[in-house]
């Protein structure tokens, strides 16, 4: 043992590193198998989560019921549609742009004619106390209501609320008020009101142009 | 007795982040909030206790030359292991802020520092008891820097609002200048009344052997030797 421990020996070396990642890559290969149900789980119930957050009751799975779309702007958007007794009663438009730092993903809850139901931002890295304003939206706990249960439905944004029974085709002038536009934005957030204003009516403008293709797809697939 | 001491050690005499200065990127940046700092100690825990243990184990046979890269090898397993088990089962909120700073404990320095000076040197038993207290001192330490940096930046700690009227955020706290200025009061504090404790009991302030640049022989620089000729 003292031997191996000394050995300067270029092919021993390069074989026990090789055989110590070797068995590294067996137990991760193993142990990714064994977590990837409990992992698909976790995130199957945080999309469902943020979907009855934004959509009315529903009785199917919709991220099973969806469709990608290519938008004008290169970009791919998902829509998924919430169905009620086999007709469409809403839909989920999902989406990302980029921020301040890095992507900010959404989940826009529309309804048929292409208004906007409620706007959830589900991941971004904006900036704490500044950008996460226009995108987060938290009951705050405080000591004195501790213990009392969580209110129910969707926790208050003054930003992302102001687009809710809008639709991008009346609103033609979507842009935040420093851009010459209607929508009110969070000083110091500049950028960050700018890309979720811009990421919400490309949303809305996809699927008012794709409309009668998205319906038809989610229709022939809730049929099956 | 000895069992002990491993354990303690790590949770105030030699404090990885406090006394050792180890780790302090995670330090810096993931103690926005109570939850984070407590949420990244634990799984810094569990890869401290994790590669102690394989690597007390394997240390004898392992040969010299390559024995930091094969460490490593080892400490990242363990990392992907906690990743995907935190993407499994911890609160999608906490995972969203951890992010990508849990495949960044392969790289902290208290992981490779305790296998490569503690965990290579002694039998398994111990080296759970080191990984455990290194763990536990990182995760406290790291807890109450971020009740201290939420504190002062929102008025709540662990996300419940503990000063109501607080309702505008304070962000210097909260931001990485103001990661730094704690952190350095809080260092200075700590030297400042250890040495006043050392003083009064009319003893010269010594960091812990082995803990500072004297022992070091890696860059001699002139002063070094004078100060140690001096002693």
């Amino acid at each position: 043992m003292t031997k191996l421990k000394e050995t300067e020996n270029l092919w021993i070396l390069g074989l026990f590193l090789g055989i110590t990642g070797l068995i590294s890559a067996l137990v991760l290969a193993i142990f990714s198998d064994l977590v990837k149900e409990p992992i698909a789980a976790a995130e199957l119930r945080s999309t469902n989560q943020a979907l009855q957050q934004i959509l009315p009751p529903f009785d199917n799975q919709p991220s099973r019921t969806s469709v990608k779309i290519k938008a004008e702007n290169g970009s791919e958007y998902t829509f998924m549609g919430a169905f009620k007794d086999g007709r469409l009663v809403a839909l989920a438009a999902i989406g990302a742009n980029a921020g301040y730092a890095g992507l900010v993903h959404a989940m826009v809850g529309l309804n048929p004619d292409g208004s906007i139901r409620a706007v959830l931002i589900t991941r971004h890295n904006e900036t704490p106390g500044l950008g996460s304003y226009v995108c987060e939206r938290k009951f705050q706990k405080t000591i004195f209501n501790l213990f009392e249960p969580k209110p129910e439905g969707l926790p208050p944004n003054s930003f992302l609320d102001q687009f809710d029974g809008k639709t991008a085709r009346v609103a033609a002038n979507w842009k935040v008020r420093k851009d010459g536009g209607s929508m009110k934005y969070i000083t110091g957030a500049t950028v960050t009101s700018r890309a979720v204003t811009e990421l919400v009516s490309e949303l809305d403008r996809c699927y008012l142009a794709n409309k009668a293709e998205i319906i038809g797809a989610l229709n022939s697939q809730e049929g099956k | 007795m000895s069992l002990l001491k491993d354990f303690t050690r790590g949770i105030w005499k030699e404090n990885p982040v406090l006394v050792l200065l180890l780790g302090t990127c995670p330090t810096l940046a993931l103690t926005t909030s109570a939850t984070n700092g407590f949420g990244m100690g634990m799984a810094t825990t569990f890869v401290l206790v994790g590669s102690n243990l394989v690597i007390s184990l394997i240390a004898g046979i392992v040969p010299k030359k390559i024995r930091i890269p094969v460490y490593i090898v080892v400490i990242a397993t363990f990392v992907t292991v906690i990743d995907l088990l935190m993407k499994a089962y911890a609160p999608p909120a906490l995972y969203a802020a951890l992010g990508i700073f849990i495949p960044l404990i392969v790289v902290n320095c208290i992981v490779l520092g305790r296998a490569e000076a503690f965990a290579s040197k002694n039998g398994p038993i111990h080296s759970i008891l080191d990984g455990l207290g290194m763990g536990l001192g990182f995760t406290l330490t790291l807890t109450m820097l971020g009740i201290i940096r939420e504190m002062l930046s929102t008025g709540s700690v662990f996300e419940v609002k503990v000063i109501t009227a607080w309702t505008t955020d304070f962000l210097l706290p909260s931001a990485a200048p103001g990661a730094f200025i704690i952190v350095g009061t809080i260092l200075a504090l700590k030297n400042y009344f250890n040495r006043r404790a050392a003083i009064k009991a009319g003893k010269l302030y010594v960091p812990p052997e082995g803990l500072d640049c004297r022992h070091c022989r890696i860059c001699s620089l002139p002063e070094h030797d004078e100060e140690k000729r001096e002693k």
